[in-house]
């Protein structure tokens, strides 16, 4: 029996036998996070760390008329030992229950009827990244790592609620370096592709030879600027934080209040779309809702629709566009412009290419400013000429000015760039995103 | 060779906003992690199967992942960096965790959030905890065995004030207030006071004036003190990110392997060490997940960089001398170096008297934003309550008070250092590929730097 199917198996089974004795006055939910994962980590070419993990857990949600709690535990696919688990943490769920003060925003848990979605890939594995790296990076300063292997979300509850997506899907995140210059880049799919390999490859070493310059120190100021996808990346990430939630809306948290206030916009050129139909995440939040699949969220630079969950939903009186408690956007798209790629270097004229940002936080919310550092291969443009690569420096800027009446143009290309943070577990989603070139792109350090 | 770490940790999250129920959580987590060396090469295998069966099946994956990982390894390790060790450590807790029962809980926490009302304008109140309780049990060959247990408990009170399109959010020390403790952290008598200043402090920002644009003394509460340390001192240290490891995503660092011992990082009145073995902060511990016994050290030492922030697996690899900060955030990642706790340690002024000395000056509380560049130089830090200083006094309350600098310029300005210490930490310090979570202490007294560029909002 595979692994997928083990866990597949002790959940159908566990779930069940807990639903068919459950009272009429409960309400249940099981929501499964799972993934069979191999993580190779390189430094200079080289195997710096090389981790298998297998790890699977389960948010019970229990709910009275009056109260909730809720428990993560988790599973192993062995299905006694998870018959013992599912009926211990039931049992401790049920007992805190009454102890727990009432829940303000009760939410009957959705009855949204049953799917299945299971994506099979050949994804790479730990030894075979391995020989690539000792076989085709070897003249290079390789520094990154391999995540790969199948990943599973399910949602079961007491109102007959089943849905199963599972997935097999690997990224290569990695740098190249030359000296203290480097690019980025991430490789992801299903099954692996020796082409799109190499030329992720070719195409770092070609950007690290134009580096081969003195490095530019600009003085503070503002520059035109061209954010290239995982630059503006950067910002949107950020931005994603609280920006488009309902509930920080609500409670004085969103960076973006005064867009969706109505007392600023940003260019008319600019829409954002929360596009489940990207296929990066799957469509149901952990209560069971299915997702609205295309949500507009900023239209023509206005602000449009916020994120909205089920609890918001209840509190604000609302509806909800069936997200997960977070309220943030899974699979954001900002939608292409009119910018060609064969006129980009001409359109910056003099001015800054910034293939990527770094640690970027908000520095006054109020005004949606952000601040952050220019990071990898950011260069100086002359004449629509690559001049010199830029010593890192400093930004801070407000949204409202730089994708306001600062937004020359987005590019006509974008790029899907896959969620790739790997904290506690391997996350899905990600976004499509245009490059954007804007007038007054300020640097203060 | 094989070592096996078995991690247990129950994560409870309760929170009450507006004094209602807004969250609460409960997350277990249980597994193990196998680690075998072949030829001097590691491979890591985490499971939660905790079975006879599931341990075999674990370290058979571990082994092939050492074996694949030897025909091209960064480097082959003596067994030195897996000290034989046996031991236990235990948090400093006076009353267990379980000893304030859940309705009593939170009763306190909706009267925490209550207390912050202090007036109609603060429109959300929230009162959180939570509470990790931790064992990690490691065994490994010639009877290495070590057992170690954490009770920590981390506060998130907020208050947020709104006037009309204004709004300020206050929280107690920037959510940074974690510690080893127990459940003596829950003292009615402490707590609600401190919620009310909160409130409070919330509403004066309302009426506050922005903080202006100017280069002045800058006084640096330990609220704000302890993500100074951790930015431009801890990480900039840390011995994988000095080697490169870190280089694709966290960073890689302005120090270099020459500086140790030479490099002046700031002014003689800057003394920092790493401190595993101070009281209640948040990490504390006995052993590294190599084994390695954990002990006090300077790293920097009247201002000169003398020790970095590597375990022995990048002592090894640099010959650089280092410290006990192998560690992992759980069973499912393998261990790199981490800070701990980065503590600055006390010098001889008074509070009262590094504000006289200010001509002009910004006195800056509880940190709300911050971002360094990728080498740990050029910084920008926001925080949510000022102080405004003319002529050794404080005249006003500004909103909106950031500073940035670089990282050696700004601590060669230290001119003055506290004589009392206050110790903060934060659950969430991100690293690592795979990424990895994990706690983090800083210590610190009231500092005061010379020469720094301040600015407001908007």
């Amino acid at each position: 029996m595979t692994w997928q199917n083990k866990i597949q198996d002790s959940f159908e089974k566990n779930t069940s036998e807990i639903l068919k004795g459950l009272s009429a006055q409960l309400q249940l939910s099981f929501y499964l996070e799972a993934e069979a994962s191999e993580f190779v980590r390189f430094s200079k070419s080289k195997v710096r760390q090389a981790t298998t993990v297998d790890q699977s857990k389960v948010t019970l949600t229990l709910q009275s008329a009056k109260n909730l709690s809720r428990i993560c535990f988790p599973i192993t696919g062995v299905q006694d030992e998870d018959r013992k688990r599912f009926q211990v943490y039931f049992g401790k769920a049920k007992q805190e229950l009454d102890q727990l003060p009432e829940n303000p925003f009760p939410v009957s848990f959705p009855a949204t009827g049953t799917s299945f979605k299971k994506f099979e890939a050949q994804t790479p594995t730990a030894e075979f990244i391995i020989d690539k790296i000792k076989s085709d990076t070897q003249e290079d300063d390789f520094v990154g790592y391999l995540a790969s292997g199948p990943m599973i979300r399910a949602i079961k509850n007491s109102s007959g609620t089943n849905h199963w997506y599972s997935t097999d899907i690997y990224f290569v995140d990695y740098s190249m370096f030359e000296g203290k210059n480097a690019v980025t880049a991430t490789v992801a799919g299903s099954n692996w592709n020796e082409q799109e390999w190499l030329q992720s490859l070719k195409d770092s070493r070609t950007f690290l030879h134009q580096m081969r310059k003195p490095k530019k120190t600009l003085p503070k100021g503002d520059y035109k600027a061209y954010l290239a996808p995982s630059a503006l990346a950067e910002l949107v990430s950020t931005a994603c934080w609280g920006g488009f939630s309902h509930a920080a809306y609500k409670q004085g948290q969103s960076g973006l209040r005064l867009l969706f206030d109505g007392a600023q916009n940003f260019s008319q050129k600019l829409t954002a779309v929360d596009n489940y139909e990207l296929g990066l995440h799957q469509p149901f939040n952990s209560l069971g809702e299915i997702v609205q699949t295309k949500l507009s969220l900023i239209e023509s630079g206005k602000g449009q629709n916020l994120i909205v969950s089920a609890k918001s939903a209840k509190e604000y009186r609302v509806e909800s566009t069936g997200s997960d408690e977070s309220e943030s956007p899974k699979s954001l798209e900002i939608l292409p412009g009119l910018l060609k790629r064969e006129d980009l270097y001409k359109q910056i004229g003099t001015g800054l290419y910034l293939s990527n940002l770094h640690y970027v936080n908000w520095s006054d919310p109020k005004t949606a400013r952000m601040t952050g550092m220019t990071r990898y291969a950011c260069f100086w443009i002359e004449n629509g000429d690559i001049v010199a690569p830029l010593q890192d420096m400093r930004f801070d800027v407000s949204l409202y000015d730089i994708f306001g009446s600062g937004l020359v143009e987005l590019t006509e290309f974008q790029e899907t760039l896959v969620n790739n943070l790997t904290y506690e577990s391997r996350g899905l989603g990600g976004k499509k995103l245009p490059g954007a070139l804007i007038n007054g792109f300020k640097l203060t350090l | 060779m094989t070592w096996i770490h078995h991690i247990t940790e129950k994560t409870t999250y309760r929170t009450i906003r507006n004094e209602k129920l807004e969250e609460s959580l409960t997350v277990v987590d249980m597994g193990a992690r196998v680690e075998v060396m072949e030829n001097g090469v590691m491979g890591y295998a985490g499971t939660q199967d905790l079975s006879n069966a599931g341990i075999e099946l674990a370290t058979t994956k571990a082994r092939a992942l050492a074996k694949a990982s030897g025909k091209n390894p960064i480097y082959r390790f003596s067994t030195d960096v897996r000290p034989r060790a046996v031991g236990q450590y235990k948090s400093p807790i006076q009353k267990p965790i379980d000893s304030i029962g859940l309705e009593a809980l939170m009763s306190l926490l909706t009267d925490c959030s209550a207390a912050m009302k202090a007036s109609d304008e603060v429109v959300q109140r929230s009162a959180g905890v939570t509470i990790v309780e931790t064992q990690i049990h490691s065994k490994g060959p010639d009877g290495h065995e070590t057992v170690q247990d954490f009770s920590i408990i981390s506060l998130n009170i907020s208050a947020t004030a709104q006037r009309g399109s204004e709004i300020q959010t206050r929280t107690l020390h920037g959510r940074s207030a974690g510690y080893q403790i127990g459940s003596e952290l829950f003292s009615r008598h402490r707590l609600i006071p401190n919620c009310e200043m909160v409130g409070r402090q919330a509403l004066e920002l309302l009426s506050a004036e922005n903080c202006p644009s100017d280069t002045l003394d800058l006084l640096v509460a330990p609220d704000q003190m302890y993500i100074q340390i951790h930015e431009s001192i801890g990480h900039p240290l840390e011995l994988d990110r000095i080697l490169g490891d870190e280089r694709n995503f966290a960073g890689w660092s302005f120090v270099q392997p020459e500086d140790f011992g030479k490099l002046q990082y700031g002014s003689s009145l800057m003394n920092i060490t790493f401190d595993p073995t101070r009281f209640g902060e948040l990490a504390s511990y006995s052993f590294d997940d190599s084994g390695m016994k954990a002990s006090k050290e300077f790293l920097i030492q009247e201002g000169k960089l003398v020790r970095a922030l590597g375990g022995l697996e990048s002592q090894e690899r640099s010959g650089i001398p280092g410290v006990a900060n192998f560690r992992s955030s759980s069973w499912n990642r393998a261990p790199i170096d981490r800070m701990a706790n980065i503590n600055l340690e006390t010098g001889t002024s008074e509070t009262e008297e590094m504000i006289q000395s200010m001509k002009k000056g910004l006195i800056v509380h509880s940190n709300r934003s911050w971002s360094i560049d990728d080498y740990r130089d050029k910084f920008q830090f926001g925080c949510e309550y000022g102080q405004w200083v003319e002529d050794g006094k404080i005249k006003k309350i500004v909103k909106n008070p950031n500073y940035r600098g670089r990282t050696l310029d700004f601590w060669r300005n230290l001119a003055m250092v506290g004589k009392d210490s206050e110790t903060f930490g934060t659950l969430y310090c991100g690293k690592g590929e795979p990424s990895q979570i994990i706690r983090v202490g800083h210590s610190s007294p009231y500092c005061l730097f010379k020469n720094i560029e301040v600015f407001g909002g908007g």
